[in-house]
């Protein structure tokens, strides 16, 4: 998707799909699948996917537990991968120019900055910890146990360091709180046609799929 | 012992950086712009990064070393001793040429960028590798550190020492100048007969050219030694 705002809109739309009923994450899944480019997006950068560990321990602890881990992990599971296509589908400073655009120069400015900042954090990660496999595979040592603690200290560290760095650059350039930016977007038919079956696909989400067929006889 | 890359190809989003060479025993100088393909070029040749085009052979190099441009990306270990024995180096005599004795069971990530990159250099040019590649080796120290850099890189000898560099004042003595020209690599030959060519030389070395007194090679001793003879 080449707008950024309905980019924003059809994946709000289709979390609160996802989230709200099996039939709902079923449709945002074919969304995902069929309507854009989500798989490609996942072939190119696959390293999000370890978001889904975290989902798979929960659902883990629900099934022994006897709760909905059915639901709940399919639910969840479409849930991230929505999130994930948002995050791998965003250019740099996309996401500043809509949260401008949507609240304004002042909050608008700096909530975009802050998730600009978070965002451009998560893409300089991945290369950092190819790079410290890069650093393991010179010395001939298999990144083991041992080697996950000095491991995340390093990218903790360096993750740090970027973010002072960063703090020192904006201070520099005299920021202080809020800020313009000249953003132009450009809305292609097909973004328009996506973002209407993204929020078709909410408004089937949250009604019992009895009541759906109902409305369409 | 040589290292050749085969008409290599590597795409870097918009950018494809070519390389047909062949690197044989001696210290190879690889110059070019921020950008030109220096550390894609330190990547591949260290085999962390394949080609998308392209072949690299490795002929008779057993063991290979590749020094990153930011030392922070080597850090395995939680103790500065510890992270010199990963390197398989003997751990005092690297602490007391990096000016670290006695601080050995700190965290590596407590030396400031500086200290890091001294130590770094310490462990790989103790080592005996056949292939060392180092990734703008110069970045983080000061007047005194580049010197001394230089000397220990002139030590080195019998095997390929490949410097990716962009620094233009000090430079060790090397035996082959190549330079990225629209991201790729061309060779200007074996000095002291490629200074004349070298496009992106400093400009000292152009001026000394021009006037006719073309050095020896390309440390600040022998650029010192050019610019006398200009004044006799």
């Amino acid at each position: 998707m080449q707008d950024p705002r309905l980019r924003l809109l059809a994946v709000v739309a289709l979390s609160a799909a996802a989230f709200t009923s099996v039939h709902g994450a079923i449709l945002a899944f074919l969304w995902w699948a069929c309507t854009l480019s989500g798989p490609v997006c996942l072939w190119r950068s696959r390293w999000p996917l370890l978001v889904f560990f975290p989902l798979l321990t929960v659902s883990l602890a629900l099934f022994v537990t006897g709760g909905e881990w059915a639901s709940y992990s399919l639910r969840l599971a479409v849930v991230l991968l929505v999130a994930t296509f948002a995050f791998l589908d965003q250019g740099p400073g996309e996401f500043l120019s809509v949260c401008t655009w949507l609240l304004g120069r002042g909050l608008g400015f700096d909530c975009g900055l802050a998730g600009e900042i978070a965002l451009s954090a998560l893409r300089f990660l991945e290369d950092e910890i190819r790079k410290a496999k890069w650093a393991f595979s010179l010395k001939g040592m298999p990144i083991g146990i041992a080697g996950i603690v000095p491991l995340s200290t390093g990218l903790l560290y360096s993750a740090l360091r970027r973010a002072s760095d960063q703090g020192d650059l904006l201070v520099a350039r005299g920021y202080s709180g809020g800020g313009s930016v000249c953003a132009r977007f450009r809305t292609p038919f097909r973004d328009i046609l996506v973002t209407v079956a993204a929020l078709a696909i909410a408004f089937i989400a949250f009604r019992p799929l009895g009541e759906f067929f109902i409305l369409i006889q | 012992m040589e290292l050749v890359l085969d008409r290599v190809l590597v795409k870097r989003g918009e950018v494809s950086i070519r390389a047909s060479c062949a690197f044989s025993p001696g210290v190879h100088l690889v110059t070019g712009s921020v950008g030109a393909g220096k550390s894609t070029l330190a990547l591949v040749a260290a085999g962390l990064l394949p080609p998308t085009e392209g072949s690299v052979e490795r002929r008779g190099i057993a063991r290979s070393m590749l020094l990153f441009q930011f030392p922070e990306l080597h850090l395995t270990e939680k103790t500065i001793r510890e992270e010199i024995s990963s390197f398989g180096v003997p751990v005092d005599g690297v602490l007391s040429r990096s000016g670290l004795f006695g601080r050995g069971e700190e965290d590596p990530l407590s030396l400031s960028r500086g200290e890091l990159k001294r130590l770094l250099l310490s462990c790989v040019l103790a080592r005996d590798d056949d292939l060392l590649i180092l990734d703008e080796p110069f970045s983080g120290l000061d007047c005194t550190g580049r010197l001394r850099l230089c000397r220990e890189i002139g030590k080195k000898r019998g095997g390929i020492v490949i410097l990716c560099t962009h620094e233009r004042h000090f430079l060790p003595r090397v035996d082959v100048i190549w330079e990225f020209e629209d991201h790729t690599l061309a060779c200007r030959g074996r000095v002291p007969e490629a200074i004349a060519s070298w496009q992106g030389a400093p400009a000292g070395i152009k001026a000394l050219v021009a006037a006719g007194q073309v050095p020896q090679n390309v440390s600040f001793e022998d650029i010192g030694e050019a610019a006398c003879r200009t004044r006799d």
